[in-house]
């Protein structure tokens, strides 16, 4: 039996990679029909093979440890295509190969007709693989590779639609962000391995107690630096919006559902070292709590559907980042799987929204789409009020969660933040369901023509996932007593987290939350159901904060001005440098050269023109020998050259091995 | 049969060339057969080398010893150790590719393949050399066929062909016309190159001298010498500095680095794939066989210099990358950048790094091949290298674009590729030593994917400009088949670095002992305190791997 799951668990990443390579490599020779159910075929079977591997989980409750194969082996280097499998992987895989299997069904409906199709499924399936084995992985360099590989994805995805510039710079942007984030990645696994003299997780766990603080601070740190180029966080979560011009199911998989969150997996799973470095766990904490708060400002006025959808994701994940700064894991997993759910939802209910509307995605232009396309409107409703945190659906629970332990454990400031951050969601979220479905139609003639609901392809997969936004949230109820915690106890529970919150407080705690999303339901509901001019007003009251949020705080801007520039003008200088001094002085000695062999050549003939005439003549044939160098007859030359050198060195040593004597003649 | 490998390897492309010299140039396909059959040879021995080495007994394997001057203690010694065999097993993939790479070549095809067979088979050379005078004299022989690749070959840069209009003609009699003129022009990066070698090949050659001279074995061969000559005091540092400075100049080391990218710009593809690919690394591979072995004692103690500049290499060779516009010479500065990890891995002294160093050789001989490959076959269809004025090519090219990521993923060291596992290696291995150098190669590692990727961008993605509309990508079996080969090489070396990883490791072991006077924990015999054993306090660094021996 357990050999059978141990073969299982080694199956669940190889399905995905089977197709990628049967579509990579055959796939122009047949159909996009039997391309796409390659794709979403393997998908299906590693969700299955997932399934299977968490039943066997749930019943013996322990971790298992799978070797793969040995790769790289040494006295002292040894690491291990090796996958660990407990809870804290089962979640995760039930959510990359499930929400992932319904991206790719509703794919197939929404990439339809375009050109290259077999190589978005590639790309689909390569990240999938990536994102398997980055969660899967039982030490921090399989953990790493996938880390790099849904980079690479990502970067591919994003710039699918080449042609356009916007996305080949929003590519590289977000590559490059993102290795930023690396680097301090690369550097907490090397400060692991020279302290642990290992990289596996469970040895590294084990004996994370005898880190030093600093030590475990400085590992927790560079981490850190790692996690938040991932989850687009302050201050390097620049990269996801613009990662926005992907088309919507890579935005709904890699940017919402599952890549971004890589970070708070990689948080959670190191908590150990964490746990050691109160400092970096506030850092954590405030990092979360700010972005949170700041990414949802500046979603207030957007208008592009789907870049309000990313700042979004980059306040949600705020929250999680808030919660694992607490101290609260399981409440961060929690919301990272609820979230999973919504915002797939909503970003393909966008998706739809996109497609009906022949690519059109600013919000000024729509409006009263409600009647046109029902189904989308239902579920697009459902996914706001899942995120907007009203009961009871998924997203209630789990933001609940984390602003509840925020408050409990006296943190009022970042509850403040995260609760005026509550409000705010709710508030966007729903001006855009009024901007986009209801008032007065703003869309232009040609395009009005054309709206048409979307295939069942993609609506039942949207269905699946409007359905999971409700219930999702009930595995953790009660609130920190759930299915949910228990099963995740024995990954991300920490010791002293046991003490329940009293009932009382936990159900003010709850109503508060209820009444902050209703309130931002209530004042997008006053502004933007109907044709009222409050919105503008205030705008009018206030155009230089309406700006500053528009342009997003200038933040790319001032990024620009700060490290890209001064890059770009130090390898300027550095050129500079190179072509100037350094080349200069090459030159230099090409031309002393020149020179002293004309002034030779001079000496020559005007002074001891007579007795020397022989070396001038010596000269003059050299000079010849230049010249023809020129005209390409440089055989002879080169024959030269190695003659010249052959002899002269054995001239040389002939002299230095004792004058002769000792020479050849000698022996 | 087989103890003649190394013979066949080295005089397979010599024979080729020879060949060659008694076919027409109007016979085309003859000559391409007789440069792929002689590549190919020494390709499949070399494969064979590499497998058949034994890397469990270790040292220097397939000797071939043949006498030359028994009076000056010259002989032709063969041997390879584990420091060799990959680099050899690279020479040979890089020129089979690189004849394919050539294959559409128009102008005086025989003369070119005889030069670009000439410069693989001296530079397979000097990696199986164990005689300091065969070592510089392949050495020098590579260099030469270099000037003439690229002065005849070669490719003038945009502002030189800026500079040649009619007014620009007339200066060409003038005095001084290639020093003021021609900087740009392929003949002034022929010239600079060759200059700049041959004059630090001097320094080397001083190094060897001294070496032979105040040994007092009157025998250049490196087996005897790193036995029984012993250097010391004043002397030693001289021969070491002369040694280093001669052999870094090719590496190249900031800041002799500057011959290196004009004479990547100017040089056909072929010829930039074997000179990044395996002619720089002769420069790190000579220091080691020459000043590691030697001079053990002094390399430890100068070896900082290195760590110093490599630095510099790192950063420096990568901003000049980030702001230049002409694609080869954004990857030649790469090549020089990256050549500083191979510095740092080599400075910090240490078994995993020295083999992350010459596995990064390798690695790097196959994602710079793949980059300048690709870069002469965009600059083949579109006659310019200039960044700004492509753009969109993966419209018409798909297969050179896809290809493209893939080396930019193993020149930025991307797991799944071996470049990956040799920065892993140089970083781990140099932490105890270096951390501060760590860190700037890390944040180096951000630079080049930054740089690569707008050079991706620039070229593939956007709008592409009408008169490109008519370049092909690579279709046929021969354009496709060299980068096919590195491509699986890189990759396949990165998913299975089993083989490598031991043979490397077998040739870095005694080396790093004899520099170090400690021996990896893999051959000592009792267990040693483990590092995650509950009860012991964390080792300070390096302890763990490595103890003091009683020598």
């Amino acid at each position: 039996m357990s050999d059978s799951i141990d073969l299982i668990v080694k199956l669940i990443p190889l399905f995905p990679l089977m197709a990628v390579i049967v579509n990579g490599l055959f796939g122009h020779r047949y159909s996009h029909d039997l391309a796409h159910r390659f794709a979403w075929g393997s998908v299906l079977m590693s969700f299955l093979c997932v399934l299977a591997v968490f039943t066997e989980t749930l019943r013996t409750g322990t971790a298992r440890e799978v070797i793969a194969y040995k790769w790289i082996f040494g006295g002292d280097l040894t690491i291990n295509l090796a996958y660990l499998i407990d809870p804290l992987t089962c979640i995760m895989l039930l959510v990359i190969t499930g929400v992932g299997f319904l991206i790719h069904v509703y794919s197939v409906g929404y990439m339809h007709g375009e050109a290259g199709f077999t190589r978005f499924f590639v790309y689909m399936n390569l990240f999938m693989v990536s994102m398997l084995l980055l969660v899967m992985g039982n030490n921090y360099v399989v953990l790493f590779i996938g880390w790099e590989g849904v980079g690479l994805c990502s970067y591919l995805l994003i710039g699918y639609y080449y042609d356009k510039v916007s996305a080949a710079k929003a590519a590289t942007k977000a590559f490059v962000v993102n290795r930023i984030g690396d680097a301090g990645f690369l550097l907490a696994i090397f400060l692991v391995f020279v302290n642990f003299r290992t990289l596996d997780y469970t040895q590294v766990m084990q004996n994370a107690a005898q880190l030093s603080p600093e030590m475990a601070t400085a590992i927790a740190l560079c981490l850190l630096v790692g996690a938040v180029g991932k989850s687009a966080q302050l201050p390097l979560y620049t990269w996801l919006p613009d990662a926005m011009e992907g088309p919507t199911p890579v935005s709904a998989l890699i940017h919402a559902a599952t890549m971004v969150t890589a970070g708070v997996y990689m948080i959670v799973r190191n908590h150990a070292i964490f746990d050691l470095a109160p400092m970096a766990m506030t850092t954590v904490a405030w990092i979360g709590g700010l972005t949170a708060l700041f990414a949802a400002t500046i979603g207030l006025v957007q208008t592009d559907i789907k870049r309000v959808l990313a700042y979004s994701t980059v306040s949600q994940l705020g929250y999680m980042f808030l919660g694992c700064g607490l101290g609260a894991y399981t409440a961060a997993v929690f919301h990272l799987m609820t979230h999973a759910f919504f915002k797939a939802l909503l970003f393909l209910s966008a998706g739809s929204v996109i497609h009906a509307l022949s690519g059109e995605q600013d919000i000024r232009k729509m409006g009263a789409l409600k009647s046109k396309i029902p189904w989308t409107h239902t579920l697009f409703l459902i996914g706001t009020i899942a995120i907007a945190g009203i009961p009871p659906l998924a997203g209630f629970w789990s933001k609940d969660e984390i602003m509840g332990h925020a408050f409990v454990h006296h943190h009022y400031l970042l509850y403040g933040m995260a609760a005026v951050g509550a409000f705010l969601t709710s508030f966007y979220m729903f001006r855009l369901t009024y901007l986009t479905f209801y008032g007065t139609s703003r869309l232009d003639h040609h395009t009005a023509e054309h709206v048409h609901e979307s295939p069942m392809v993609m609506i039942g997969p949207l269905v699946v996932l409007a359905t999971l936004s409700v219930i999702g949230g009930f595995p953790g109820v009660p609130p920190e007593n759930g299915w949910f915690h228990h099963f995740l106890h024995s990954v991300a529970g920490v010791a002293g987290e046991e003490h329940a919150t009293p009932p009382a407080l936990m159900f003010g705690l709850m109503g508060t939350a209820t009444v902050i999303a209703l309130l931002g339901w209530g004042l997008a509901h006053y502004f933007y159901s109907g044709p009222s001019t409050a919105a503008t007003a205030l705008v009018d009251r206030m155009p230089g904060a309406y700006t500053t949020l528009l342009n997003k705080y200038y933040v790319d801007e001032l990024y620009d001005t700060l490290f890209v520039e001064p890059t770009k003008q130090l390898g300027r200088l550095c050129d500079w440098f190179d072509r100037t001094i350094i080349d200069g002085l090459v030159r230099g000695i090409d031309r002393g050269t020149d020179l002293s062999a004309a002034a030779i050549t001079w000496t020559e003939k005007h002074v001891v023109y007579a007795g020397l005439n022989i070396i001038g003549y010596g000269n003059h044939l050299l000079a010849r020998s230049w010249r023809r160098l020129q005209t390409g007859m440089v055989h002879q030359y080169a024959a030269i050259i190695v003659a010249g050198l052959f002899i002269l060195v054995h001239l040389i040593l002939l002299i230095w091995t004792g004058g002769g004597s000792a020479g050849y003649s000698a022996r | 049969m087989a103890e003649y490998t190394l013979l066949i390897i080295l005089f397979a492309p010599f024979l080729g060339a020879l060949a060659l010299i008694f076919v027409s140039n109007r016979q085309v396909s003859l000559v391409r057969g007789i440069a792929a059959g002689s590549a190919f040879v020494s390709l499949a021995a070399s494969v064979y080398l590499f497998y058949a080495y034994d890397s469990v007994k270790g040292g220097y394997q397939f000797i071939q010893r043949i006498e030359w001057s028994r009076q000056l203690g010259i002989s032709l010694h063969l041997g390879v150790d584990g420091i060799g065999t990959p680099l050899v097993l690279a020479s040979g993939i890089l020129l089979f590719a690189g004849i394919f790479v050539s294959w559409h070549i128009k102008d005086r095809m025989k003369e070119f393949y005889i030069w670009i067979l000439i410069l693989a088979a001296a530079t397979i050379g000097v990696f199986m050399s164990l005689d300091l005078f065969f070592l510089y004299f392949f050495y020098e022989m590579s260099v030469i066929p270099m000037y003439l690749l690229l002065g005849m070959w070669g490719s003038h840069t945009k502002k030189y062909l800026e500079m040649t209009d009619p007014e620009g003609m007339k200066q060409r009699d003038s005095v001084g016309f290639i020093f003021n003129f021609g900087a740009n022009s392929k003949e002034y990066a022929a010239m600079k190159l060759v200059l700049f070698l041959s004059a630090f090949a001097v320094a080397a050659l001083m190094g060897i001298l001294l070496i032979y001279k105040f040994s007092g074995l009157n025998t250049f061969d490196i087996l005897i010498l790193r036995e029984k000559a012993h250097f010391s005091g004043p002397l030693a540092t001289l021969i070491w500095l002369l040694i280093f400075f001669g052999f870094a100049s090719i590496a190249p080391i900031w800041p002799l680095h500057s011959w290196s990218p004009v004479g990547h710009a100017a040089a056909p593809a072929a010829t930039s794939m074997l000179h990044a690919g395996v002619l720089m690394k002769l420069g790190h591979f000579s220091i080691i066989r020459v000043a590691f072995e030697i001079l053990p004692e002094t390399t430890r103690e100068l070896m900082p210099i290195a760590a110093v500049l490599c630095i510099f290499s790192i950063i420096y060779g990568g901003l000049v990358a980030y702001y230049a516009k002409d694609t080869k010479y954004v990857i030649g500065y790469s090549s020089s950048s990256h050549m500083g990890y191979v510095f740092l891995g080599m400075a910090a002294l240490d078994y995993i790094s020295l083999s992350g160093a010459v596995i990064y050789m390798f690695a790097h001989a196959m994602a710079t091949g793949m980059l300048f490959a690709m870069a002469g076959w965009v600059y083949d269809q579109t006659h310019t290298r200039d960044i700004p004025s492509l753009g969109g090519l993966s419209n018409r090219m798909p297969f050179i674009s896809a290809a493209f990521v893939i080396g930019c993923m193993a020149s930025i060291g991307m797991p799944g590729t071996v470049n990956f596992i040799a920065e892993v290696m140089i970083i781990v291995g140099s932490w105890n030593k270096y951390p501060f150098q760590v860190v700037v190669a890390v944040l180096g590692i951000v630079l080049t994917m930054a740089y690569l990727f707008k050079m991706m961008r620039g070229l593939f993605y956007g709008s592409m400009a009408e008169k490109y509309s008519h370049s092909h990508d690579a279709v046929a079996v021969v354009d496709r088949m060299p980068l096919l080969i590195m491509i699986t090489v890189s990759i396949s070396f990165g998913i299975f670095p089993g083989h490598l990883y031991s043979v490397v490791r077998s040739g870095v072991d005694p080396l790093i002992a004899r520099i170090t006077k400690v021996v990896p924990v893999a051959e000592l015999p009792t267990n040693i305190p483990q590092a995650n054993s509950p009860t012991m306090p964390l080792p300070a660094p390096g302890e763990a791997i490595a103890k003091v021996t009683s020598r």
